[in-house]
């Protein structure tokens, strides 16, 4: 009897798997056609014109890669890449960063004229400009995306608040007529531009109902709009940007349509932007498999950098795959040893680190020792293959306002015994340990993290440097959540490896190097401490650097401010460099004006701002 | 037996409630929250964070929140909107949609997968163990063990990355996802053999190790059975070899077998992760296990629930076949 | 059953000699092949494992910063054309500046001779006798990789050798807890049955259903700050699995019960007055030892492959300590598929001790059956 039932059994189960599979992906495949190249007819009077690249023909369809499911389709609170990824395709910005040099350019504005003390700026609006239902994109959207969105006190942990926030205020935003919006700084503030770059301006037609409306909980539905449940067929997305998605399949893809109303960028030819007729975004979770796609054909660009371990396969595997590897250049991205020189007091008014182990971290000769026993080029070779580059500051090569006369702390274990000596501890070697002046063992305990193998690496390289000087730094793994909780609230740590992502625009590191700043991880403020005690005398020179840098618009004098905070940063080595990473991008040999850099990665997480123009 | 599975879901109820009631407090073990990667991203003011720290609840005992998160998941919402009654089980923090929402939009795809890959092992293994138990030491017998072993032998998430390295050489197999999106405008037939050759590479990868520990139960559950007394008596009677295999030795020999069955039933959602991550089949079970990295409560929870849900289902299932199977069970409450 | 040894007596009167039941088992099991090998093998794997620090020419934690992921040293024994004693020649990384691709070439400007029982670090033999000599070695500055090196220039062939101590001895620790909460409270349900099935089933689905993997989690994250070591972490957290993980033997062993309690022995045994305790211990469990002794026998390799995943989640052995399973973990990825392929060698040492333990036991099942055709 048991086999006859169990024979019935498989039948009925295949048969509807068969089912489900297929009715698992019904479709509605009327409303997923895009409009083809000929039939985009709209046009604007002065569009832009593209400088960049070579002038293309019309194309079906671009496929990239990218390594996650969108949290979000809301930019305004999204907070991470892959959920940007397709976002950031769908809206405009006033002004634009240029993808090469980071310098700002027209966006939906065409034209902007600021007041000679800096404090009023009037945008133009280009004439004719439309969102892709065909209603007509105004100063007004402008207005209220600002006012009723990122400057709205209901929703006031989006995302892009910070960035519209001038030295902790807000800006007054006024729309003057249908193309004219003013902007009321409270001071100057040179950051406004970059900053206002990365503000898409959203259409108050489909989204005020979502604002203004509130849920049981008396919090708004913008919280709720456009999140991973909504369904693109029965409220399509509207904005103004190239392509807008349409299907959305979890873990799986996202395509992307073209916008019929698109007019703001032509070629050089003065053809219509963009070339291909759908964008199609293949999710793969593991960076393996996305390598692989490549290999197979699968992808023709691909949204996130390699890795250097990646490089090494991918570069070898060209001639199979038909692609080629893209230097992207250094980013801007950081990975530091911090030290925690917090001086103040815990909850219970006992001081955050050891009073032993804080005299050895506070001291600037044991630091500097510390950064000479990282054998950067080693670390270098085993984890990136030699494809990183030393850094011994925070701002990346790539950036304009980089100082390239900072000190530099070679590997050198002797420079390391004198900065020692210095600072009044004794040396020893693998046999003997370091004793400081009062005779005490030096040994302290650094934090990496599982999630990044890299960080254990370099930690453990790092600790072999000091057991030849008879310093015992014991390495302790934990999670990546663990660790910032560490830095963030509980503050108990000694020294932690850690990584942070940075940009061309210097002032969006005021949240790591002013003193009350909520990154300040070497000496992080918080409500909680007691027996606060005031700043190191160069961090509230930092403090002023920062303050006269967003202030100052001439950008040569403005650089020297950015120049003295990375020769403190040098000095004093709160945190010590490790290297900037270098990324590298595949990209399929039947793509054309694919062009990415890490400077495309670092504004507004666009990986590819020019996406629009590529052809096949 | 109505009575009794009447009674086994019946006393589900306070068992599911213990089961949270332990993860839960498991999950408050780890230290931070889901907000502790929030601190990291320069765009969020302290404030904010605190703000929303009390909007979810995180920052009250861990007793309160207990409570909180069961009543989000029990307890449905009534709204104005149609429909009026809406059971979201809460929602999840990272997507801010319904729990149900992110949980249903992959869920398919996971028990697509789990139930490809039952079939696949036990279609194969059962019949071979058979056949290796009845030509117990025969050529073929010594070759399956070896393979078996060999299989046995693989962590299936590497032989994932192998097939899949295979794959994107050779072209036979798609890398990752479940259907071409061009196949979107195809009719129903013609999905779902797209969707089946995607399935190939995690079927295999998940399956193989599956068979060989199954081929080697069966084998040595039958042969077991097979030195019974009883089978003798059978084979003494004259009873065709075939009946004696079949109808006597292999049903005895099943108990243990479908016992199992119950826990495969129970881990059919969880068990794939890390083959479905490393594929990129978009399944439930990697964001599963990014949900508890990142401490998104009430998505974990609901993972957590559905996987006791289904184990005890499952547990059920096997216990009413086990009693079908062998007569001289008899299952009281 | 008897058997008859040889003597030399008349043949009119053949002598019967009873030889024990354990000499019998043995004799079965030294018949099946294949397990006799494995036995061997095994021993072998342990009997390495405990002079590993010496049989290994460096530690699992000697990290060399120029020698990462050199390949396997090249054993030369021809030199000129004639045999020769064994030398090796050192591996010098090699940057190529127009593809950027990285590559080894052999030092030929020196050779080194492969010395047997060489000096090599100090350890202690057996932990109790403090030695330089190593099974052999070359000399410094040059290096002898056996298996090549891993991403931080460490030996794989040493690190294999002390990872063993780590794979080949928590199955072990769990089968001494796992075998028997399994069995008893699998028996006892399944023999009283009723309320007491019914309480004690639900105990187990409730352990059951317990995400492990999150109380791993969280552990792992608990334990960073505590000042142990991660083989002690680890161990704990074997701990816990093997208390998480009895139940599925439980459950099998109750329904098997469910079945034996029914045969005619059993009711005999009880009616002549036997106590319960004594019944399920002598008459029914032993009837489930095919299955008991398989799932011990697949307990060892288990727990090699679940260390593995854990590890490929982040949260088996750490580093800087060595186990098969955080070995394979950092073969996991193309590049060292098709770059390093050595990289993936522990996963063969993996393999080796699942096929042996699971031949041991096929060969123990079939030694203990008392009912096989003969």
């Amino acid at each position: 009897m048991m086999k006859r039932r169990s024979r019935a059994l498989p039948t009925t189960v295949i048969a509807s798997l068969v089912g489900l599979a297929g009715c698992m992906s019904a479709g509605t495949s009327s409303q997923l056609k895009p409009v083809s190249y000929d039939q985009v007819t709209y046009r604007i009077p002065h569009p832009w014109v593209e400088k960049y690249g070579r002038a293309g023909h019309p194309t079906k369809l671009v496929t990239a890669a990218m390594t996650g499911d969108p949290k979000t389709f809301n930019w305004y609170l999204e907070q991470d890449f892959t959920s940007a990824y397709p976002i950031v395709n769908a809206y405009d910005t006033l002004v634009e960063s240029d993808i090469r040099t980071a310098a700002i350019y027209p966006g939906l504005a065409e034209s902007w004229v600021e007041t000679p003390d800096h404090l009023h700026v009037t945008f133009q609006l280009r004439e004719g400009l439309k969102w892709s239902d065909g209603q007509p994109l105004t100063a007004d959207d402008v207005q209220w995306t600002y006012n009723r969105v990122v400057m709205n006190p209901k929703l006031a942990d989006n995302t892009q608040v910070d960035s519209a926030r001038i030295n902790g205020k807000f800006p007054k935003v006024t729309a003057l007529d249908a193309r004219h919006v003013r902007f009321d700084l409270p001071e100057p503030f040179a950051p406004f531009y970059a900053n206002t770059a990365g503000e898409y301006i959203l259409p108050r037609h489909q989204w005020e109902k979502h604002v203004e409306t509130y849920d049981k909980s008396g919090r708004s539905n913008f919280y709720q709009a456009f999140n991973v449940a909504h369904d693109f067929a029965e409220e399509p997305m509207v904005g103004s940007g190239p392509y807008l998605p349409v299907l959305f399949k979890p873990g799986e893809y996202i395509l992307l349509n073209r916008n019929p109303y698109y007019a703001q960028r032509v070629d050089q030819t003065g053809k219509p932007l963009p070339y291909s007729d759908q964008l199609l975004f293949k999710i793969t979770p593991d960076a393996n498999a996305e390598s692989l796609r490549f290999v197979a054909k699968e992808a023709d660009i691909g949204m996130d950098a390699q890795r250097p371990v990646d490089y090494q396969t991918l570069k070898r595997l060209e001639k199979v795959g038909d692609f080629h590897v893209v230097n992207g250049g250094m980013d801007f991205a950081t990975t530091f040893f911090v030290f925690n020189l917090n001086r103040d007091h815990n909850p219970q008014h006992k001081p955050y680190v050891d009073p032993l182990h804080a005299s050895w971290l506070q001291n600037v000769h044991f630091r500097r020792a510390f950064s000479h026993c990282v054998d950067r080029k080693a670390v270098i070779d085993n984890v990136a293959f030699g494809l990183n580059h030393p850094a011994y500051g925070p701002e990346s090569p790539t950036s304009p306002f980089f100082n390239p006369h900072l000190p530099s702390y070679p590997y050198d274990l002797d420079a390391a015994r004198k900065e020692l000596v210095l600072g009044g501890f004794h040396p020893g070697d693998k046999d003997h340990p370091c004793t400081d002046a009062a005779g005490h063992k030096v040994e302290v305990d650094e934090y990496c993290y599982a999630d990044n193998p890299n960080s254990v690496i370099i930690s453990n390289m790092v600790k072999s440097e000091l057991e030849k000087l008879g310093v015992t730094m014991n390495v302790k793994v934990t999670t990546f959540s663990t660790l910032t909780t560490k830095l963030e609230s509980t503050l108990d740590f000694e020294i932690a490896i850690m990584n942070l992502s940075g940009g061309p625009e210097p002032n969006s590191g005021t949240n790591i190097w002013l003193h009350d700043g909520r990154l300040h991880q070497f000496w992080q403020r918080s409500d909680k401490s007691t027996d606060k005690q005031p700043p190191y005398d160069w961090e509230t020179q930092i403090d002023n650097d920062f303050k006269a840098g967003a202030r100052e618009y001439d950008f040569n004098k403005r650089k020297l401010y950015y120049w003295d905070y990375q020769r403190i940063v040098a000095d004093q080595v709160p945190q010590i460099y490790i290297y900037y990473p270098t990324l590298f991008f595949p990209v399929s040999n039947s793509v054309t004006n694919a062009t990415p850099s890490v400077m495309q990665e670092a504004l507004a997480y666009t990986g590819y701002v020019n996406i629009y123009q590529l052809f096949k | 037996m109505f009575r009794y599975v009447l009674k086994r879901l019946i006393q589900m109820i306070p068992l599911l409630l213990i089961i949270s009631f332990l993860s839960f407090g498991v999950s408050k073990l780890a230290p931070g929250d889901y907000l502790a990667k929030q601190a990291l991203n320069p765009h969020v003011s302290a404030a904010q964070i605190e703000a929303e720290r009390h909007r979810l609840g995180l920052d009250k005992p861990w007793y309160v929140q207990y409570g909180l998160w069961l009543y989000h998941f029990s307890v449905p919402e009534v709204q104005p909107a149609w429909p009026p009654v809406t059971w979201q089980w809460g929602e999840s923090f990272t997507y801010n949609a319904p729990v149900t929402v992110v949980i249903g939009q992959r869920l398919g795809a996971t028990l697509l997968l789990g139930i490809a890959a039952l079939l696949f092992t036990w279609l194969i293994a059962l019949p071979l163990g058979i056949y290796s138990a009845v030509r117990q030491y025969s050529f073929f017998d010594k070759l399956f063990s070896a393979i078996a072993f060999v299989a046995l032998g693989i962590p299936d998430f590497f032989l994932a990355l192998v097939l899949l390295l295979l794959a994107a050489q050779t072209g036979w197999f798609p890398i990752g996802g479940r259907m071409n999106p061009s196949m979107i405008v195809e009719p129903g037939w013609k999905q779902a053999i797209d969707v089946a050759w995607h399935m190939i590479v995690p079927t295999i990868a998940v399956g193989i190790g599956s068979i060989a520990i199954l081929q080697r139960r069966m084998r040595g559950n039958l042969l077991d059975v097979l030195g019974e007394e009883y089978i003798r008596t059978a084979r003494a009677k004259g009873l065709p070899e075939g009946k004696v295999i079949y109808r006597h030795a292999v049903r005895n020999a099943l108990n243990p077998i479908i016992t199992l069955l119950g826990f495969e039933l129970g881990a059919l959602l969880s068990g794939f992760a890390l083959v479905e991550n490393v594929v990129g089949w978009p399944g439930l079970g990697f964001t599963m296990l990014h949900s508890m990295l990142d401490q998104d409560i009430p998505l974990t929870m609901a993972g957590l629930m559905i996987g006791a849900i289904m184990l005890l289902l499952g547990n059920l299932a096997a216990d009413l076949m086990l009693a079908g199977a062998d007569p001289r069970i008899k299952l009281e409450a | 059953m008897a058997t008859t040894t040889a003597t030399p007596v008349q043949a009119s009167e053949p002598v019967e000699v009873v030889i024990s039941s354990r000499q019998r088992v043995w004799r079965r099991f030294r018949k099946h092949r294949l397990a006799m090998t494995s036995l061997w093998v095994l021993v072998a794997m342990y009997l390495v494992m405990f002079f590993a620090n010496v049989i290994a020419p460096y530690t699992d934690t000697e990290s060399v910063k120029s020698q990462s992921f050199a390949p396997p040293t090249a054993i030369h024994v021809m030199k000129d054309g004639h045999l020769t004693a064994p030398y090796i020649y050192p591996w010098v990384r090699k940057f190529d500046p127009q593809t950027l691709l990285v590559g080894y070439v052999q030092d030929r400007s020196k050779t080194y001779p492969v010395h047997l029982f060489a000096h090599g670090t100090e350890t202690k033999l057996l932990w109790a006798i403090p030695t330089v000599v190593h099974l052999f070695g070359v000399d410094a500055p040059a290096h002898i990789y056996l298996f090549g090196a891993d991403q931080t220039g460490r030996d794989l062939f040493s690190r294999i050798l002390y990872g063993s101590r780590v794979s080949l001895t928590v199955g072990i620790l769990a089968i001494f807890v796992i075998l028997p909460l399994g069995m008893l409270v699998g028996g006892i349900a399944g023999y009283y049955g009723g309320w007491v099935d019914n309480v004690l089933m639900r105990v187990v689905e409730a352990l059951m259903a317990f995400p492990y993997f999150y109380l791993l989690l969280a552990l792992f994250a608990a334990t960073a700050q505590w000042n142990i070591d991660s083989k002690q972490r680890y161990l704990l957290i074997s701990l816990i699995l093997a208390l998480v993980g009895w139940t599925g033997l439980a459950r099998v062993i109750r329904g098997q019960v469910l079945s034996i309690k029914a045969n005619e022995y059993v009711e005999a045994s009880r009616a002549a007055g036997a106590p319960h305790l004594y019944i399920i211990v002598k008459h029914v469990l032993p009837q489930t030892a095919t299955w008991v002794i398989v799932s011990a026998s697949l307990m060892v390799p288990n727990f090699i492959l679940s260390e593995s995943a854990l590890s490929a989640l982040g949260v088996g052995v750490q580093e800087p300590s060595a186990s098969w399973g955080n070995m394979l973990q950092q073969a996991l990825n193309i590049a060292s598929l098709t770059l390093y392929p050595w990289l993936t060698i522990p996963g063969l040492f993996i393999t080796l001790a699942i096929l042996a333990f699971n031949f041991l036991g096929d060969g123990l099942r079939d030694a203990f059956d008392t009912k096989r055709r003969a």
